[in-house]
């Protein structure tokens, strides 16, 4: 025999051994594996633990918004939507809608807000069945009535605010008059 | 035909007819064909429906994941929910397809997988026919399946089902081999090709001992036996078409190999009799090399010539059906007896020895069931010329090895 041939048929052995050893360690591999716990996570009966920081579903708070728009402004994708009346501490706001299908969920709004009315919670399970249920709004629903009186109410103000402005510039005038007659 | 009549006699159908009620043969031959045929049929659904599951949830935990766990409780509800999707579907035939070969090509497969049952023991006296060449029969009558699926290749004129025939003909071919020598050894060792004997045979002196249990079963009684086991078990998987032996039905490389033009129900015609022949295969190992019902479960003792069929007939000629008793008076009488046969006595016995029997022949089958599920979950699909190597050059090298050494000891000792 020579020392080739005899090389084949150690071979032939050492190969076959080879197969056996190997096939034995992954079959306990697997075997461990199966008297493991698995660690799927049965999704809507267990949750898992939100990490800190996480921005999820908005939160916004109407008595505290001026309505001021900066949200809106700093909005990357352009997906609030703001309608209101009047102006600033005043504001009746009708309309806060975020679109969710467009959101990146960046916190850009939440950082520019000046009031802190708008923040960002863990609320993570958004899924929706159509465009419309995309757009979430967070506003309190006004009725008819409601926003007349807040328009009357702010066309009221805003007549006061101009009577007291004309007020007052009739008074500086009246006291200029003198003055330059006193400079003439 | 008077053959027949006599295995269905010796078998499971002895009970259903007791000669008193003077049945034509005729009409004894059809009941035992219609009457076997559905519980073969009802025990395939069965383990189609169980092993389906078993074998998702076992991969499942293989994986480290659950399996399928949402319909009814624990998921067990899911192969229902599988059947009733699989009924649902289109039954489509490709437009080029040779339509007679295409439909028959599924019956073909179910059969293969459905003749083996006729002689494959479930206990002691639980077979349908026990036939001197059980061993030969079941081994032949599994070959058939190939057929049907050589047909289920070309047939329907698409590429992927032709590979996936021709790698599974080139397949099965090779591995019926190492598997009859192998079943040869038990055969030589043990003298005969009935199966029931077969288990007999390792139930007895073994080891210097009268009743060796568990020593008795072949893979301990030499080396050799252990090998040809592995051999057998090995050369199974390849038949039964299972990882690493996927290759007919290569999902990533043949779509779903020979069943790719298959849907609906000719498609799980193919299904359940793929799973029938790998319990076909478990049984038969469990059988030749696990000491068939024989053992871990002691069986209670009972005289081998009693049978419950010969203690009905006598209770039915005891209580003198032979006189003039109508139709009616003659089903009730034959099924009071019966009822003692079975609860009375020796009945009773013989129930409880089959029960354990069962109990014991399934432990091993399903045992074997769940090594080749957790095989499929560990091993990669191998080359098609890895599997000729495996095949050629190394099971039939040792299983003719096995074969000379159960010869020598046979011809020796």
């Amino acid at each position: 025999m020579s020392a080739r041939t005899r090389n084949a048929f150690a071979e032939y052995f050492a190969n076959l051994w080879a197969g056996i050893v190997t096939t034995c360690v992954g079959m306990r591999l697997t075997l461990r594996y199966f008297f493991s716990k698995p660690i799927t996570m049965l999704y809507p009966e267990e949750r898992p633990e939100v990490p800190a920081g996480f921005r999820g579903l908005h939160a916004y708070e109407e008595s505290k918004c001026i309505a001021c728009k900066m949200c809106v402004a700093a909005c990357p994708v352009d997906c609030i939507a703001i309608e209101m009346v009047g102006r600033g501490k005043d504001a009746l706001v009708t309309r806060y809608e975020i679109d969710y299908s467009r959101c990146l969920f960046c916190g850009l709004c939440v950082a520019a807000c000046p009031t802190q009315c708008l923040w960002m919670t863990e609320v993570y399970d958004l899924s929706c069945t159509s465009r419309q249920a995309c757009r979430r709004s967070f506003a309190r629903a006004k009725t008819q009535d409601e926003i007349a009186a807040h328009e009357r109410l702010m066309e009221q103000k805003e007549a006061e605010k101009k009577a007291q402005a004309a007020e007052a510039a009739r008074k500086k005038a009246a006291e200029a008059k003198p003055q330059a007659d006193k400079t003439e | 035909m008077q053959d027949a009549i006599q295995q269905i006699h010796s078998g499971v159908f002895g009970l259903l007819w007791p000669e008193m009620l003077r049945l034509p043969t005729w009409l004894v031959l059809t009941a035992g064909f219609v009457v076997g045929g559905a519980l073969v049929l009802v025990w395939m659904a069965l383990m189609a429906l169980a092993w389906t599951y078993g074998e998702r949830r076992i991969a499942g935990f293989i994986q480290v994941r659950y399996g399928p766990n949402r319909v009814g409780p624990l998921g067990l509800l899911q192969p229902v929910a599988d059947g009733i999707k699989c009924f649902s579907k289109e039954d489509t035939v490709p437009t080029v397809a040779y339509k007679f070969m295409y439909t028959l090509a599924p019956l073909l497969v179910f059969l293969g997988a459905m003749l083996p049952f006729a002689a494959l023991p479930f206990s002691q006296r639980l077979v349908l026919a026990d036939m001197p060449l059980g061993l030969y029969y079941v081994l032949a009558f599994e070959a058939i399946e190939v057929i049907g699926i050589l047909m289920a290749g070309w047939a329907p004129g698409s590429k992927w089902s032709l590979y996936g025939g021709m790698r599974l003909a080139a397949q099965l071919l090779s591995y019926e081999i190492p598997m009859g020598l192998c079943a040869l050894v038990i055969i030589l060792l043990s003298g005969s090709l009935n199966l029931g004997e077969i288990v007999t045979w390792q139930s007895q002196n073994a080891w210097g001992l009268e009743h060796p249990w568990v020593l008795g079963w072949a893979i301990f009684r030499s080396p050799v036996t252990f090998i040809a086991f592995v051999i057998f078990f090995v050369a199974g998987l390849a038949a039964s078409k299972r990882a690493p032996f996927d290759l007919p039905e290569a999902e990533s490389e043949l779509v779903a190999g020979y069943h790719t033009e298959y849907s609906g129900l000719r498609f799980s015609f193919f299904f359940m009799a793929e799973y029938t022949a790998m319990y076909v295969v478990c049984a038969l190992s469990a059988v030749l090399f696990l000491g068939g019902w024989y053992g871990p479960v002691p069986m209670p003792d009972v005289a081998p010539d009693s049978s419950l069929a010969a203690r009905w007939v006598e209770l039915v000629g005891l209580q003198g059906l032979q006189g003039d008793l109508s139709m009616m008076q003659k089903i009730v009488c034959a099924g009071r007896t019966l009822c003692e046969a079975l609860f009375q006595g020796e009945g009773l016995r013989i129930l409880a020895s089959e029960a354990i029997g069962l109990f014991n022949l399934l432990l091993k089958a399903f045992g074997l069931y769940f090594v080749m599920i957790w095989v499929r979950w560990t091993l990669p699909r191998v080359r098609i010329d890895q599997v000729m190597y495996l095949c050629l050059k190394v099971l039939l090298p040792f299983s003719l090895v096995c074969l000379i050494w159960a010869l020598i000891q046979v011809a020796l000792f």
